[in-house]
């Protein structure tokens, strides 16, 4: 059995080094990519929301190159079938014996790029958010496990909303992390141009070990999952959970009822606990700490926020109203 | 190394340790401005002052024992993680050390934060700091007790202290006893003994006022009880002139000018208020009772003293004019001054209770005899009709001031005709006084009540009537 201190320093080295190969790719938005494969370690699922081109897909794409893991890419349209996505019966005839044989969807791989996940018709949403949740797929009353590792990375533009179907609230909620990608500045839109624009491609090499790269990963989610949290902790959690809800008359802050609908509910807890685990991780540590909780609030709880009409026509985000939150809650 | 345990254990000690010194910093401070406010600015009584006391440093020695409780084990790790950039650590093993402990992640938790913990000194890094409201306390507490010092304070009479006592009584006191002890009696020395012993307990500062008064009203009682009346009147009024002197200032001397010594040098007026208060309250005295007829005219002639007691006579109005330019009192220099000794022709009398002994011994009521006149030596002098009169009468008749008395006046034709036997009347009863003082009945007008004003619009009608 490997010593603790191993572990963590593995964990730290093979995490550093996925940023870092995939850094050689996507230039920028290192945060982005540092929370994704949180996510990823933590055992989640990461809805990103940007504007076309700024390289969400490729970004996705570096990261399950690092990880030397299986991906596929699902365009979302409005004619997107379920089936599309998790697979159909087809009739077989090959060897004269006519069968029905199961063909599998992209929905079977390690790493899936549900890229504009709100243009499909919410049937079509709901075949790969069932996948995300249960880990496994259901065809004709046969149910097939997904393998794991089993990750999704959805994307949704912001700015197209017509023809669009936005996602359900319980659909949102599955999603460990909301990622938003942000334009690029003008540094990084000139190394942009600089790797882009050239013959020189750099080819992401895999971190993670040839042989049984799937493995590795599930082991690394095991070490996430025996970091400590101290009971402190895990009740400044709760109290965060509980101040975002509307209509809580122990919230510290009136906009919380003034501004959502919905609240965070115990999922958000969850994502933030797990994402801390693993910020404990990248800093060395078994132990969760009040600045791990704090560095993964905001996406963990951004689309479980639900703003109401007043909010939005007074332009106030969900980001907005956490951020007052993560302030005015205490920590003692 | 120190384990992180070794070092949440003594970092709590140190905590509690400041704790413990900032509230009895605190308390005793409080104590201290307590003590100071209730002794010395409200003039509470010692019994009094120690209640407020008790009563916080119960409650210090309360927060002292809490101290230990209040400081949690949870808070000492997070203040451990505070200084030494611990990011939680010593927080998730102090509050997950008892569960976890053989779990492997908690024994490199416990490997990290003895890391930690080797650059931490609890006497270095938690020093003895006192709390702002310590250091209020503290300063509040020194300030008033420079202030006290350097500006000893005037009390503020609080309503439980007695008026009437000040710093002189007991030298009063004392003067008298030490008076008392030149006499030759042995009971006037033993009295003077009892007094010196009242006055130097009077000296204590710890006393209130209101215990003052309590031990002077015990030992009029006692001296009262024990001394013979001649004794016991001449203390009794020097002993009430020093009080009311004490009791009242000086405007009331202005105002009253009976009251403190001046009643004593005034021999043509006895002492009426000193014989009620104090002799007659002792029963001792009894109240001379409504003057008789011819009391007033009587009282300047000799009379006989009963039951073969004489008395002297007072000194003549030239001798106690000289006496009281002297500056001191008649009464008081005949009882003190070595140069008139009081004499004394009877047991049971003094000069200036003369009047109300014979009222008692001669009263045609109650002995049944005549007053003779006797020979000098044998009568009563400067000791008038005054000491007959009712309370409120004054030689002149009634006080009528804020009295609801009136004044009537024997008509002429029978004053003459009573002449100056007025109870001599032909047949009719007439009036044994010159003057009524029956009060009137309750509600009955002063003054006649001005007259109803007519109403505007019945003022044409009824103007040609009135």
């Amino acid at each position: 059995m490997t010593p603790p201190e191993e572990q963590v320093q593995e964990f730290r080295r093979l995490f550093t080094a996925i940023e870092e190969e995939v850094g050689r790719v996507i230039v920028g938005h290192r945060d982005v990519v540092r929370k994704i494969l949180i996510a990823f370690f933590a055992g989640g699922h990461v809805l990103i929301e940007g504007v076309p081109g700024l390289g969400k897909t490729l970004m996705v794409k570096s990261i399950s190159q690092a990880l030397g893991l299986s991906f596929k890419r699902i365009q979302f349209t409005p004619d997107l079938m379920p089936s599309d996505i998790v697979g159909t019966q087809i009739l077989s005839d090959g060897t004269g014996d006519r069968h029905f044989e199961f063909k599998k969807g992209p929905v079977f791989a390690n790493i899936v790029l549900a890229d504009e996940v709100n243009r499909a018709t919410p049937k079509t949403q709901s075949a790969i958010l069932e996948a995300m949740e249960e880990q496994q797929v259901t065809v004709f009353g046969e149910t097939y496990t997904l393998e794991p590792p089993f990750f999704v990375l959805a994307t949704q533009n912001p700015i197209e909303i017509e023809g669009t179907y936005p996602l359900p609230e319980a659909q949102l909620d599955r999603f460990l992390f909301k990622l938003i990608v942000s334009p690029p500045t003008s540094v990084e839109l000139a190394e942009i141009l600089a790797r882009t624009t050239t013959d020189t491609h750099y080819h992401i090499k895999q971190v993670l070990p040839a042989e049984h790269p799937q493995r590795f990963a599930e082991a690394m989610k095991v070490v996430v999952r025996q970091v400590l949290l101290a009971p402190p902790l895990s009740a400044y959690v709760a109290r965060l959970i509980a101040a975002a809800t509307p209509g809580n008359p122990h919230s510290p802050i009136p906009e919380v009822t003034q501004y959502l609908r919905y609240g965070p509910g115990p999922r958000g807890a969850q994502a933030i606990t797990l994402g801390a685990k693993v910020n404990a991780l990248l800093d060395g540590r078994v132990n969760v700490s009040f600045a791990d909780l704090l560095d993964v609030a905001l996406p963990a709880l951004r689309h479980r926020c639900l703003l109401n009409f007043q909010a939005e026509a007074e332009g106030v985000t969900a980001d907005h109203i956490i951020e007052l939150l993560l302030k005015a809650v205490p920590k003692k | 190394m120190a384990s992180p345990a070794a070092l949440i254990e003594q970092t709590t000690r140190r905590l509690v340790y400041q704790s413990r010194v900032n509230t009895a910093g605190f308390f005793l401070s409080v104590m201290v401005l307590t003590a100071i406010l209730c002794h010395y600015l409200f003039s509470l009584p010692a019994t009094l002052v120690l209640a407020p006391l008790f009563l916080l440093s119960t409650l210090m020695i309360h927060c002292l024992v809490q101290a230990q409780r209040v400081i949690r084990r949870e808070e000492v790790a997070a203040l451990l993680d505070e200084k030494t950039d611990g990011q939680e650590r010593f927080l998730t093993y102090a509050t997950l050390s008892p569960l976890r402990e053989d779990e492997p992640f908690f024994l490199l938790l416990q490997r990290q934060a003895t890391r930690k913990a080797a650059t931490f000194d609890p006497s270095r890094d938690v020093p003895l700091t006192l709390d702002r409201r310590v250091l209020l306390a503290l300063s509040a507490a020194a300030l008033s007790t420079l202030l006290l010092f350097v500006f000893p304070p005037t009390p503020i009479r609080s309503p439980l202290t007695h008026q009437g006592i000040h710093g002189d009584t007991e030298t009063e006191i004392e003067r008298l006893a030490r008076e008392l002890m030149k006499r030759e009696t042995v009971q006037e020395q033993a009295t003077g003994a009892q007094l010196l012993a009242l006055a130097e307990e009077l000296k204590n500062p710890l006393l209130s006022p209101q215990e003052k008064q309590r031990l002077i009203e015990q030992a009029q009682q006692r001296l009262n009880l024990t001394l013979p009346l001649p004794q016991l009147l001449s203390f009794d009024l020097q002993l009430f002139a020093s009080d009311r002197n004490n009791k009242q200032g000086p405007s009331a001397h202005s105002d009253q000018p009976q009251a403190g010594n001046a009643p004593l040098a005034k021999s043509d007026q006895p002492q009426e208020h000193p014989r009620k208060s104090l002799s007659a309250a002792a029963g001792k005295e009894p109240y001379p009772g409504p003057p008789q007829e011819g009391d007033s005219k009587e009282s300047a002639k000799p009379r006989t003293t009963g039951g073969g007691i004489q008395f002297n006579l007072p000194p003549p109005q030239s001798e106690r004019k000289e006496e009281r330019a002297g500056g001191e009192s008649t009464g008081q220099r005949q009882q003190t001054s070595p140069d008139h000794p009081p004499v004394w022709q009877g047991q049971g009398t003094d000069p200036h209770h003369l009047g109300g002994q014979q009222a008692q011994e001669q009263g045609p009521d109650v002995s049944g005899q005549q007053p003779q006149p006797r020979g000098a030596g044998t009568t009563v002098g400067g000791a008038t009709g005054e000491r007959f009169l009712r309370p409120g009468e004054q030689p002149g008749g009634f006080l009528t001031k804020d009295a609801r008395f009136v004044k009537v006046r024997v008509p002429g034709g029978q004053e003459t005709a009573a002449g100056d036997k007025r109870t001599a009347s032909h047949g009719r009863p007439t009036a044994k006084t010159p003057y009524s003082n029956t009060p009137l009945k309750a509600g009955t007008p002063d003054q006649p009540q001005p007259r109803q004003p007519v109403p505007l619009e019945y003022r044409a009608i009824l103007q040609p009537q009135l």
